[in-house]
């Protein structure tokens, strides 16, 4: 099948997308059924790309119209974007059927909409291969993103919407003239072509954008000092969009930013930038951790257990080896499975029992067994106990950020992860020892299965990690090998 | 040799506690879950033993490869003697929980721990070992969850910490060699150090963060604050692995930075000397002399029974670290040998406690008495195990802690020889007590019907026991398998006498001189002495009137007196500064919570304003 088909991954969820209000009239559940439906249908195509690109060795370009970059935009998909286009279908798969539980607020047709458009805006980050084209789909997922915090109506829901629109709009416009300083100064928007001529940009021009593009990108990576709207949007988002926030969409900002950063690495002040991003990663790790200790609602403390995930796959990202780039994709892959099944789960339990405060999970082991069992799995993978996949990832960052001589940030990284083991154990305790009311709650099956397969693959991964960190290793290889990123991509007339 | 072939001897030992502690979690019914965990304890002492022959002359290696590390695991004379004394132990425990717990919970995570202590002896990677470590202290952290949060969680922490210095050290020993292995790393580090590639004060670092990782495991002053929850909160037949065994992980990593890797080994010479002693060691021997008293005389003040072996054991497994620390053939081999006789006693000791609990429900000295009668195999038992903590001949515990004693005064360290005779001294004070105690004077009414301790717990004491006795008749038994993998500087003449330069312990004359002792002192006693028989409650108090306020009978603040005279000093308490710390770094917690996750879009605002500030400063210059 021609490669060109890949295309399909942005257009299907657009055009579904637009087709919403057209079944509004067959109700709730119909749409909820048509969500299912195309989130399958994209994670189908996302697996024969994924399939195609693993198979051939060879990336995938989409050129729009049949314009060779950087005339045209294209879409690059390589060995990374083909992995985590799946990972997005994958977990937008599951969180669509935990949409029938966890979503009854109206208007759901513009749920499913925002939902699709979500989807599609993540793909096209990792996907596209134009810095422009970035922008937009950056904006797409940020907007519905923002829609989406607020759905749920309340007052603390529009509350953390706003804050997230002030900061994600602030970002977003110092990305964009970040942009423009950069194609003022090259004439190309191509990434590709940026990559080619980064060395001989004017050194001050190359700096200033490339921190504009660093701080644009660091709110959506939720980056220590500019994640704070983070937790709010996190705990008042519905659940499945909640999961979807910290598997992918978070990744698609992490991923944008490591690949600029990369494209740029023979650019002027380089280093001072790897630097900045280390320490700001090492304090994501360090306050996300420490405010998660004392957390009395479960879905917030998750939240920040996320974001301080999150601040470790910058730092293996931004210590600037090979090894680090690779690890942090593989703990990409590692976190986006572990904190589906969390999100999913204490979701879920939230859905159920009428609340994410810590006293509705008391006795849940009994109340609930296997959710209760998946959101200890989860728990223990998230801190990263041998056996469970995380585990392999952590060691892969400590080594490589040690290797390039940030063993103090390691350290400090490392004295975090003692808090977070410390209260996802009060919360396995409260599960399994606290005290039951007696009720028995029946689970639902569709639910239980998507648990017990997370459930599963994190103690595949965990005990035999060998398949997956073959692929993050590819991945991570795409990200960092700028040249081969060049050579892949059939330049217009400055191609080899 | 032929019943099992050599491919299979490693992983045999390694993951059949694992895979039949899943199988006892699985199917979890009467009888089906014990026989299950049985088989599981009893497959690594099988393989074990058949492989001796193997592992003393030779080596059995075996390599896992997961795609993202290769994992080395090699069975020779010395992983062979720890991985043999902790599956000894091990069955022992299999038999103590068939009969104190009812739960496939506890058996999963038992035998979880157990093949965790099993990777960790016979590791030859970083990897391995930090993997197998985590999976030890996971499961015995969820022993103690089950039974009591805030223990489970100081324990985790400490652990936590440890393993992570550990992860730290070993990423940065990765960083500057590229490799793994033990003796490849240590080699490569050691070149290194040579040549001016590696600072001092980089290798400095990783021996101190070993240190730190293995000193919680050891459970060495100050890191040992864990020791007497974890122990005390959990099922008694687990805890004799636990403080038998998993607290030897911890010296076991002490000898692999010691000994296996020589590179660190180097670094004692590099630290310099301090009154004729190597800085390095001599800080290990002071940490584990300071241990020793300390828990000690913690040990003597308790009155809980659990407590009191728990802090025993600390103090017990401090002079191993004291023996390891003064650095000679003889200390060390001393210590080897303590370290099996550590096992068997201490591993007795909690097994006893297991059948006291089981039986009676009690735990505190005030509550027992009397019971010999009523459990005489019990203690029978329990007379053993005190005699070889006591240091009394011809147990083992007397062997191997003469050994530690002559090592030390032969590196010239009178000071840290008298800590082991003070430790000595106290460690007799609280044997007695627990002796007399729970097993003479008057029994409570309500321990009337008290039963013998079940078979299967009884047959687990009988397994520890032999071997006290056994080792210590023939204390040249256990010095031939050390000097196999050591050289220890000990002479053996017969299994019954060992030599040091400095003198010769003959266990057998020593035995038979106390038989006879014994007999004569029986003899004058049924037929010579001015003997009146009197009632228990017939007592007297030379004269004194009891009041209720100051009443110290050997069963309720015995020794009183002992702790108002080092009231100063139990003043201060590790554990409450460790509380205090928890605490602090709480509301540091929120504080930093509240301060930067304010709520307050502005304030938001204004952290983008900085950083967008630090990048103009950057920027313009």
């Amino acid at each position: 099948m021609n490669g060109q088909y890949a295309s399909l991954l942005v257009a299907l969820p657009l055009i579904s997308a637009f087709f919403v209000p057209l079944i509004k009239g067959l109700g709730g559940r119909a749409i909820k059924y048509y969500l299912t439906l195309i989130t399958a249908l994209q994670a189908g195509v996302a697996a024969w790309v994924f399939k195609t690109v693993y198979s051939t060795g060879k990336p995938i370009i989409v050129m729009a119209g049949g314009w060779r970059p950087p005339v045209g935009i294209d879409l690059y998909i390589g060995h990374f974007a083909a992995l985590f286009v799946l990972i997005v279908a994958l977990v937008s798969f599951f969180m669509a059927i935990f949409s029938f539980d966890s979503v009854s607020t109206e208007p759901t047709d513009k749920y499913a909409m925002l939902f699709l458009l979500l989807m599609l805006g993540a793909t096209g980050m990792i996907a596209t291969g134009d810095i422009f084209n970035l922008f937009v789909f950056m904006e797409i997922t940020s907007i519905t993103a923002y829609a989406l915090t607020a759905y749920n109506k309340t007052g603390e829901a529009a509350e953390a919407a706003m804050k997230y629109i002030v900061l994600g709009g602030i970002g977003s416009s110092f990305f964009l003239i970040g942009i423009t300083l950069i194609y003022g100064s090259t004439g190309t928007l191509n990434m590709a072509q940026l990559a080619q001529l980064a060395g001989s940009i004017n050194p001050t021009v190359i700096k200033v954008g490339l921190s504009l593009l660093v701080f644009g990108l660091a709110v959506e990576a939720e980056l220590f000092p500019l994640n704070a709207w983070a937790p709010d949007a996190y705990q008042a988002a519905p659940h499945p969009v909640t999961a979807m926030f910290s598997a992918f969409v978070v990744k698609a900002g992490l991923y944008a930013l490591a690949r600029l950063v990369y494209l740029f690495s023979h650019a002027a002040g380089w280093d001072f930038i790897l630097k900045l991003l280390v320490i700001m990663a090492t304090l994501t790790v360090f306050a996300a951790e420490f405010s998660a200790l004392r957390q009395r609602d479960v879905k917030r403390m998750i939240a920040y257990s996320s974001i301080s995930q999150v601040g470790l796959i910058a730092l293996a990202l931004s210590v600037g080896s090979q090894l680090g780039v690779q690890a942090g994709v593989f703990h990409m892959i590692n976190h986006a499975v572990v904190k589906t099944l969390l999100f999913l789960t204490v979701g879920y339990v939230g859905v159920k029992v009428g609340g994410t405060g810590i006293e509705n999970f008391s006795g849940l082991g009994r109340k609930m067994p296997l959710t209760a069992f998946a959101l200890t799995v989860g728990a223990l993978a998230a801190v990263g106990i041998p056996l469970f996949n995380i585990f392999w990832s952590k060691v892969w960052i400590i080594i490589a950020s040690i290797e390039q001589g940030y063993a103090w940030e390691a350290g400090v990284v490392l004295a975090a992860s003692v808090v977070e083991a410390v209260y996802y154990l009060r919360l396995i305790h409260t599960m399994w020892f606290g005290g039951w009311d007696g009720m028995r709650i029946r689970e639902s099956l569709p639910l239980g299965t998507i648990a017990l397969f997370l459930v599963l693959l994190i103690l595949a991964i965990g005990v035999y990690p060998n398949p997956f960190w073959t692929l993050a290793k590819s991945a991570g290889t795409d990200i960092f090998n700028v040249s081969r990123y060049i050579a892949n991509v059939p330049l217009m007339g400055v191609g080899p | 040799m032929t019943l099992v072939p050599e491919a299979y001897v490693v992983p045999l030992t390694l993951f059949s506690p694992l895979v039949f502690g899943v199988l006892a979690w699985l199917f979890d019914r009467d009888w089906v879950r014990e026989t299950l965990g049985v088989i599981g304890a009893a497959v690594p002492l099988t393989v074990l033993s058949l492989a001796y022959e193997k592992a003393s002359s030779g080596t059995i290696s075996y390599t896992i490869d997961t795609g993202v590390f290769k994992l080395h695991f090699v069975l020779n004379s010395l992983s062979w003697y720890f991985a043999f004394i902790g599956a000894l132990v091990g069955i022992a425990m299999a038999f103590g929980l068939s009969s104190t717990s009812r739960r496939g919970y506890d058996w999963l995570f038992s035998l979880m721990s157990f093949t965790g202590v099993m990777g960790v002896f016979l590791a030859r990677d970083f990897v391995s070992l930090f993997l197998f470590w985590e999976l030890m202290t996971f499961g015995s952290f969820m022993m103690v969850l089950r039974r009591n949060r805030h223990e489970s969680l100081k324990y985790f922490v400490l652990s936590v910490i440890g393993a992570y210095s550990m992860l730290l050290a070993i990423g940065m020993v990765y960083a500057k060699t590229g490799t793994l292995d033990y003796a490849m790393a240590s080699q490569t580090l050691l070149l290194l150090t040579k040549m001016g590639g590696v600072s001092k004060a980089y290798v400095d670092t990783i021996f101190a963060l070993f240190l730190l990782a293995f000193g919680v495991k050891a459970g060495v002053v100050p890191l040992h604050v864990w020791a007497p929850g974890a122990y005390g909160e959990n099922d008694q037949s687990y805890t004799s692995f636990f403080s038998g065994v998993l607290s030897k992980a911890g010296v076991y990593g002490f000898i692999i930075t010691l000994f296996v890797m020589p590179s660190l080994y180097g670094i004692y010479f590099a630290m310099g000397t301090f009154h004729g002693h190597l800085t390095g060691t001599y800080l290990i021997a002071w940490a584990g002399a300071v241990t020793v008293v300390v828990a000690s005389f913690l040990a003597v003040l308790q009155e809980d029974i659990r407590k009191l072996l728990a802090y025993s054991s600390v103090g017990q497994v401090g002079y191993i670290i004291l023996a390891l620390g003064v650095f000679n053939g003889v200390a060390v081999g001393g210590a080897m040998f303590h370290v099996l006789s550590h096992a068997m006693f201490k591993g007795l000791f909690w097994l006893i406690s297991a059948a006291l609990i089981l039986r009676t429900g009690k735990t505190r000295f005030e509550d027992f008495g009397g019971l010999a009668e009523k459990m005489p195999v019990t203690f029978a038992m329990a007379l053993i195990a005190v005699l070889s903590l006591a240091g009394i001949p011809p147990m083992a515990g007397f062997a191997s802690k003469w050994l530690i004693y002559e090592g030390a005064i032969q590196a010239h360290m009178p000071l840290v020889a008298g800590t082991i005779f003070l430790g000595s001294a106290l460690a007799f004070a609280y044997v007695v007590r627990f002796l007399y105690a729970v097993w003479f004077g008057q029994r409570p009414s309500d321990l009337d019907d008290v039963r013998e301790a079940p078979l299967p717990l009884l047959v687990g004491m009988t397994v520890l026991a032999i071997p006290n006795i056994v080792f210590g008749i023939a204390p040249g038994l256990a010095v031939r398998l050390i000097n196999r993998f050591f050289n220890t500087n000990i002479t053996v003449n017969s299994y019954y006498s060992i030599s040091t330069p400095t003198g010769t312990y003959n266990a057998l004359s020593v035995t038979l001189v106390l038989i006879v002792g014994l007999a004569i002192a029986g003899l004058v006693y049924i037929y010579g002495a001015n003997a009146r028989k009197i009632k228990v409650t017939n007592t007297y108090q030379s004269g004194n009137p009891v009041t209720e306020e100051y009443n110290l009978v050997i069963r309720r603040n015995f020794y009183r007196p002992l702790a108002e005279a080092l009231d100063f000093w139990l003043k201060y308490s590790w554990d409450r500064f460790y509380e205090r710390l928890a605490n602090l770094s709480e509301d540091f917690a929120d504080w930093l919570r509240e301060g930067f996750y304010n709520g307050n879009v502005q304030s938001y605002s204004w952290y983008l304003a900085i950083i967008l500030l630090i990048l103009a400063i950057w920027g313009v210059l």
